[in-house]
């Protein structure tokens, strides 16, 4: 019996078409990648394979799982069949567990409501599931103390435990560092080869879709594309030779207090980054890449060691020089939407940092904003609205805007542009390419895709667990990588 | 629809208090010994009391006294309530520590008992009701204000206003404030409700507004003896508590749909 098969499948909210004719079939033991752009109609799709569309949605087309028309299905079945014949991953697998239950009670729960065993052959079946996705741990402990990587394990422990012919996984590695994108990617796929599943995966991420997928599906706007979308090769740029020093780290060592533990965020980080240059920083979550972007923007002091912009040091300086060195630094946060405060408009938050200025005209302010929104290609009109009104690619255009509103020497990029699908990220690249060769700006990029680092940096710094472990040129540090945690954390993104 | 009817329903009590300050349909403060508790007539819609004062004058007049105290002390209860809350809140470590354990230790005291004591030593009155009723909604904003700020300042664009340089007290006024307004708003109606409640009981011991002005809760002491005689003169005035409670809970409820949907309480 065949997992899935979707035949011309339309599906319209209002007059917007969402799905445009689409068909698909998913075998036993194949993976599929459905890959496309944000709002291309991918979770639609997983939506509809589940009968789990919003009711306003109007559907045309057969969607058949083993054979049978779930439409014709009552809804007492189709909840047998979700979780039950069709397994679901979900990107994020902090939401998707329950965190005042046990982990084995939710694998459990699962057999409870899918399966027909007893109790005692529940905990031994939660047992042997929890072995069989690699989680040597106890059923009893808590999600809250399991790393990410370790949560989407139990979530796929809970999707297969039905034993579904059919597994659908929505970016199901998206929110997870390097290291354990990896794993998680190899456990899915000896699940799908051992037991003979279907598996429906997707995924912005082509490179992803590349590694895992029998065959490749793609999504724009509603219709599935003759052809997969190729990927771009990385474009290495072309080293620059470095000015003068004006970020500077000394020795630095930050470690963070919790409970009697004493963990060391950053232990001894000596790094330069001249004028007009890129440093990317890279390491698994947990490698101390937040903690050195938080101390070269001033908002945190190192326990060692000195910070130093321009020659000026974070913990010694203060008042009107404190003010001057902030109006050098500015910072883009890998997610916009959350980095604005919802009750204020576009022009308010690209506004905000000019209050280091002091007082200055009302007409000064707005003139000040327009301009920063045109250098990132927003129209000055756009200054009225509130952030919700924009979409991702906008809203993280309105976050550079305000990075740049104070002509900064800096920009440090947390994670920056790794929410967003491959054409928007594309666009960001070339948008802070432009601005860095028209304005002189010297980028620190704290990023986990080698691809884009390749692409924006002169120089890489490699963070394991609060230790530098490689710098150097990008082309030399990440070609030949000498350390073999490098080696292990470039093959799980390459 | 529920909605409606509490605003509605608030609206005309606030109404009542604010006309009562300047009109009643009969004098509150004449006695007029002959005419007591006389029954339902057209010049005494409600009839009169023990002491042959107007019952319907003597509810509108009670408005007043009810809802002022329970304003007044929200008033009070808000002021020094949230600007400690947003102080302990940007303030981690022994600042929050004292601000948090100082509204603990307010807490612990049964509010009302502590209420008569602060009035028994004050002396009776209206404005001494509502300093004793405000200073205990004092540790409820406190630790309202300091729990949903806590939950605001781990966010980005509080990072976002600390890179912009701007200190602690200007976060929490332009960004923290504005984002907790919704569970201040809900909370408000709640201490508003439970204000108009104990300012009934302190006038029901006489620790309230003092006569001949009329207040609810004195009206059902003074009458708790007749209440076989006449009991309309027991149970209006506590419909009327009732009412106000109702009122502004159910404005609070809506409130609290459009402010704060997430507390789901």
């Amino acid at each position: 019996m065949i997992p899935l098969e979707i035949e011309h499948l339309s599906v319209r909210y209002g007059d917007t078409i969402a799905l445009d004719d689409v068909c698909l079939r998913v075998e036993a033991g194949e993976v599929i990648a459905l890959v496309g752009p944000s709002g291309s109609g991918k979770s639609t799709l997983a939506a509809a394979a589940m009968d789990l569309l919003p009711i306003e949605a109007i559907e045309q087309g057969v969607v058949r799982i083993e054979g049978t028309d779930i439409r014709t299905l009552p809804e007492s079945r189709l909840q047998a069949l979700r979780g039950g014949r069709v397994g679901i991953v979900f990107q994020e697998p902090a939401t998707a567990l329950n965190p005042a239950l046990t982990i084995g009670s939710q694998i459990a729960e699962v057999l409870q409501l899918h399966s027909e065993l007893s109790r005692a052959e529940i905990i031994a079946e939660t047992l042997r599931l929890l072995t069989r996705v690699g989680l040597d741990l106890s059923p009893d402990i808590y999600p809250h103390a399991l790393s990410g990587g370790q949560r989407q394990r139990v979530a796929i422990a809970m999707a297969i435990a039905a034993r579904p012919p059919l597994l659908l996984a929505d970016e199901p590695t998206a929110s997870l560092d390097p290291i354990a994108q990896g794993e998680i990617t190899a456990l899915l796929l000896s699940l799908v080869r051992d037991g003979g599943m279907g598996l429906l995966i997707v995924t912005h991420d082509l490179a992803l879709a590349r590694r895992v997928a029998d065959r490749i599906v793609a999504l724009d706007q509603g219709r599935l594309t003759a052809n997969a979308p190729s990927l771009t090769a990385p474009v290495p740029r072309a080293p620059r030779a470095g000015g003068e020093p004006l970020l500077v780290f000394d020795g630095v060592t930050r470690t963070y207090t919790a409970g009697r533990r004493h963990v060391a965020a950053l232990s001894g980080i000596s790094l330069s980054v001249a004028r007009g240059e890129t440093l990317a920083v890279i390491g698994a979550s947990g490698s101390g890449k937040s903690t050195l972007a938080r101390l070269a923007l001033g908002l945190d002091g190192p326990d060692a060691g000195q910070v130093t912009i321009a020659g000026l040091d974070w913990a010694s300086t203060r008042g009107a020089d404190l003010r001057a060195l902030r109006r050098h630094v500015q910072a883009v946060f890998q997610d916009p939407g959350a980095s604005f405060d919802p009750r204020q408009s576009v022009a308010q938050i690209v506004a905000e940092p000019l209050h280091l200025l002091g007082k200055i005209s009302a007409a000064e302010r707005s003139e000040r904003v327009a301009a920063a929104l045109d250098q990132v290609g927003l129209s000055p009109g756009a200054g009225a609205r509130l952030p919700q009104a924009f979409s991702g690619g906008q809203r993280q255009r309105i976050s550079i805007a305000r990075a740049l509103i104070l002509e900064p020497d800096l920009i440090v990029f947390d994670e920056a542009l790794s929410a967003l699908d491959p054409q928007l990220r594309e666009e960001m690249v070339a948008l802070l390419q432009r601005l860095q060769a028209e304005l002189g700006l010297t980028y620190l990029f704290i990023a986990h895709d080698m691809d884009l680092v390749r692409r924006m940096a002169d120089r890489v710094l490699v963070l394991r667990d609060g230790h530098s472990i490689a710098t150097g040129p990008v082309a030399s540090v990440l070609d030949a990588p000498r350390d073999p945690y490098l080696a292990a954390l470039l093959a799980s993104t390459e | 629809m529920r909605r409606w009817f509490g605003s509605v329903l608030l609206g005309l009590i606030a109404a009542a208090a604010l006309l009562s300050a300047v009109w009643t349909p009969a004098d509150v403060a004449t006695i007029d010994v002959a005419h007591r508790l006389q029954s339902v007539s057209l010049s005494h819609p409600l009839g009169t009391d023990q002491l042959g004062r107007d019952l319907l004058s003597m509810l509108i007049a009670g408005a007043g006294p009810s809802l002022g105290v329970a304003v007044l002390a929200l008033v009070i209860g808000l002021a020094g309530g949230v600007p400690l809350g947003l102080l302990a809140a940007a303030c981690p470590g022994w600042v929050d520590e004292s601000v948090a354990r100082g509204a603990d230790i307010l807490f612990a005291f049964p509010a009302l008992v502590l209420a008569m004591l602060v009035v028994a030593v004050l002396g009776p009155g209206a404005s001494h009701a509502a300093l004793a009723i405000g200073l205990f909604n004092i540790p409820v904003f406190v630790r309202v204000t300091r729990a949903s700020a806590q939950a605001i300042w781990p966010r980005d664009f509080i990072l976002a206003a600390r890179l912009a340089g701007k200190g602690r007290a200007l976060i929490s006024l332009e960004h923290i404030l504005p984002n907790i307004a919704g569970p201040l708003i809900v909370q408000a109606t709640l201490q508003l409700s439970l204000g108009v409640l104990a300012e009934a009981a302190l006038s029901f011991i006489g620790l309230s507004a003092q006569p001949p002005t009329p207040s609810w809760g004195r009206m059902v002491a003074d009458a708790q003896t007749l209440i076989a005689v006449a009991p309309r003169l027991v149970l209006l005035p506590g419909l009327a508590i009732a009412a106000t409670v109702l009122a502004i809970s159910l404005t609070g409820d809506g409130l609290r749909e459009r402010f704060a949907p997430e507390t789901g309480l």
